[in-house]
C-alpha cells in the first residue's frame, strides 16, 4: 500500500506542475512575452487560497479566488511591462517575483512572514473510494488524485482550445511580428495584457492546488528553486507545444524520484536532483533545442 | 483625394529624416515614391500608418484627421502595408496568416492567393517559404485585409524578375478594382511602367510630384539621384 500512496503523491505532484508550465506556456512559447516571474503567481495563487480558507471561506471559493488574485495580479505586471521586449520584460517579471516574495515576508500580519502558514486543509477529508468491479472485487480509487488529473487535464484543454482560436492566433502572431500583426488591426497591447492575466489566472490556480495538497506554505514558494523548474519543464518539453508541457512536467517529476532507492544519502538527494536537471537541460539544449515538442525558437 | 499630407516633420535628434512633406494622392491610382536611398520614404510611411509619431503636420485619410492614431487604429480606418523586409507570421501556417487580416473561407483565401499567383498550399508554415513566396503571401494578406488604401515597401526587393513582372500585372489589376496604391520603389523600370503619379523625395521633403514623363524630364531629379 505504501507503494501506491507514493505513485499518488507523485501524480498530484506532477498535476500541479503540469499546470503550472501549460499556463506558462501560453505567455513564454505562445505569445513571446518572457515572464519569469511565473513563480509569483503561483505564490499569490497559494497564500490567497491558504488565507481564505484558515480564515473559515470555503474552498471552491477560495480556488477562484486564488486564480482571480493571481490574473489581476497578472494583469498588473502586465500593464507596465507589455510594451518592453525580451530580456527587459524577463527582468522586470523576474523583479516582481522577487518583490511579491519580499511582501509575503515582511507583512507578517497577513502571512506570519517566515513562519509560513500552517495546517491548510486539503480538499477532501476522506480521499478513498471504493467501486466494487466484480462481485467478489473492490478497487480503491483515490478522489484527491483524480482532482488533481482532471483539472491539470482541464486547464491544459483550455488553454489548448484557446490557442486554436482566433484570439489564440492572435498570440502567436504577436509573438512572431508584433507590429505586421498590429497593421491588421490587431490592439497587441491588449492581447498581450490579457494573455499574462490568463497565463497567470491558470498558475494561481495551481498555487491553490500546492497549497491544500503540501498544507503548508511559507515564503520560500517564490524562491528561485521552483521557478528554474518550471522553466525546465517548459524548455525540455518544448515552446508552443501543450502536449509538450504536460510531458515536460511529468518528465522533470518523474526523473529524480529514482535516485531515493539508489541509497544515496538524503543529503545528497537534493544536489543530485539539481544537477541532474542541469545536465538534462544542456542535453536538450545542444541537442534538441526546440525541446521534445516544440514548436518555436525564441531568437 | 484620399490622402493628405501637409507640413508633415519627423526628425531623429539633429537630422530631419521628413521635412515639411506635403502631398495628396488621388482615389483610384498608383503613385510611386521615389528618392535616394535616406530620403525618407519608409519614415514616411512609418509617419502615416502610425509605427512613428510625426514631430509636426497632419495626415488625413479619407477627410478624417489620423495623425498620431496607433497604428491599429490606422489599419481600422482602411489603410494596409507591407514593409521593406516581408513580415509573415513564420511560425503560423498561410491560411492562419490570411485569416488574422479576415475570417474568411478556404475558399475565398485561395482567390486571393490566386490574385498575386502564389502557388503553394495553404498548410505551408509560412516561415519555411522561399522569400519570394513570403513576399506574395504578405501582399495577399494586406489584399485580404478590409481598406482602400494599400501601400507597399518595396514589394519588388528580393523577389525574382519574374515575380517582379507578375507584379506589376497584379498591381494594376489591384487598381482596376478601385484601390488606390502608394508605393516605395527604386527599380525605375517598374515604376515608369505602372505609376499614375510619381513622387520624388529627397532629405525628407517632396523634390517634385507629377506623372512619370514629367517627373523623367526634371532635372532636380537627376542631380538628387547622381549628383551635380
Amino acid at each position: 500500500m505504501a507503494y501506491i500512496d507514493y505513485f499518488i503523491h507523485l501524480g498530484i505532484l506532477a498535476s500541479i506542475y503540469v499546470m503550472l508550465t501549460v499556463s506558462l506556456n501560453l505567455a513564454v512559447g505562445f505569445t513571446g512575452l518572457i515572464n519569469l516571474g511565473h513563480i509569483a503567481f503561483l505564490g499569490i495563487g497559494a497564500y490567497t487560497s491558504a488565507l481564505l480558507v484558515l480564515n473559515g471561506y470555503p474552498i471552491w471559493l477560495a480556488v477562484l479566488a486564488a486564480g482571480l488574485f493571481a490574473g489581476i495580479a497578472g494583469i498588473i505586471l502586465a500593464l507596465p511591462t507589455a510594451r518592453l521586449k525580451g530580456d527587459y520584460l524577463a527582468l522586470a517579471a523576474l523583479g516582481f517575483a522577487f518583490i511579491v516574495g519580499s511582501i509575503a515576508r515582511n507583512w507578517t500580519g497577513l502571512t506570519r512572514g517566515p513562519l509560513g502558514l500552517p495546517g491548510i486543509p486539503q480538499f477532501l477529508e476522506e480521499r478513498t473510494f471504493a467501486i466494487q468491479i466484480l462481485p467478489d472485487k473492490i478497487i480503491q480509487i483515490d478522489k484527491l488524485l483524480v482532482i488533481y488529473l482532471l483539472t491539470a487535464l482541464v486547464i491544459s484543454a483550455i488553454i489548448w482550445w484557446l490557442t486554436r482560436t482566433r484570439f489564440g492566433k492572435t498570440l502567436q502572431a504577436i509573438r512572431d511580428d508584433e507590429l505586421a500583426a498590429k497593421m491588421l488591426g490587431k490592439n497587441t497591447f491588449a492581447h498581450k495584457v490579457a494573455a499574462l492575466g490568463i497565463s497567470a489566472f491558470f498558475a494561481g490556480i495551481a498555487g491553490s492546488f500546492f497549497a491544500h495538497y503540501i498544507s503548508f506554505i511559507d515564503p520560500n514558494i517564490f524562491g528561485l528553486g521552483d521557478l528554474i523548474l518550471v522553466l525546465a519543464m517548459l524548455i525540455i518539453g518544448g515552446l508552443a507545444s501543450v502536449p509538450g508541457s504536460i510531458i515536460g512536467a511529468i518528465i522533470i517529476v518523474l526523473i529524480p524520484e529514482p535516485l531515493r532507492f539508489i541509497g544515496f544519502s538524503p543529503t545528497l538527494i537534493g544536489p543530485m536532483r539539481e544537477m541532474l536537471f542541469a545536465l538534462i537541460l544542456l542535453i536538450i539544449i545542444i541537442y534538441r533545442p526546440k525541446g521534445l515538442l516544440g514548436k518555436v525558437d525564441l531568437e | 483625394m484620399i490622402l493628405t499630407v501637409k507640413n508633415l516633420d519627423k526628425h531623429f535628434g539633429g537630422v530631419y529624416a521628413v521635412h515639411n512633406c506635403t502631398f495628396d494622392i488621388k482615389e483610384g491610382t498608383i503613385t510611386s515614391i521615389i528618392g535616394p536611398n535616406g530620403a525618407g520614404k519608409t519614415t514616411l510611411f512609418n509617419l502615416i500608418t502610425g509605427i512613428t509619431k510625426p514631430d509636426k503636420g497632419t495626415v488625413r485619410y479619407k477627410n478624417k484627421n489620423i495623425t498620431g492614431l496607433k497604428p491599429y487604429e490606422v489599419a481600422r480606418a482602411g489603410i494596409s502595408r507591407t514593409f521593406q523586409l516581408a513580415k509573415v507570421f513564420k511560425y503560423l501556417t498561410a491560411r492562419d496568416n490570411l485569416l488574422l487580416a479576415k475570417q474568411a473561407s478556404d475558399q475565398e483565401l485561395k482567390k486571393a492567393l490566386d490574385q498575386v499567383r502564389y502557388a503553394r498550399e495553404l498548410d505551408t508554415i509560412s516561415g519555411e517559404l522561399s522569400y519570394g513566396n513570403q513576399r506574395l503571401l504578405e501582399i495577399a494578406r494586406a489584399l485580404l485585409l478590409p481598406h482602400e488604401l494599400l501601400m507597399l515597401d518595396e514589394p519588388t526587393a528580393g523577389v525574382n524578375p519574374k515575380v517582379r513582372q507578375e507584379l506589376k500585372a497584379i498591381l494594376k489589376n489591384i487598381k482596376k478594382q478601385g484601390k488606390t496604391i502608394v508605393l516605395i520603389e527604386h527599380d525605375m523600370d517598374f515604376v515608369m511602367s505602372i505609376s499614375d503619379e510619381v513622387i520624388v523625395l529627397n532629405e525628407g521633403t517632396v523634390l517634385t510630384h507629377g506623372t512619370p514623363a514629367k517627373v523623367r524630364k526634371d532635372k532636380r531629379v537627376l542631380e538628387a539621384y547622381l549628383g551635380k
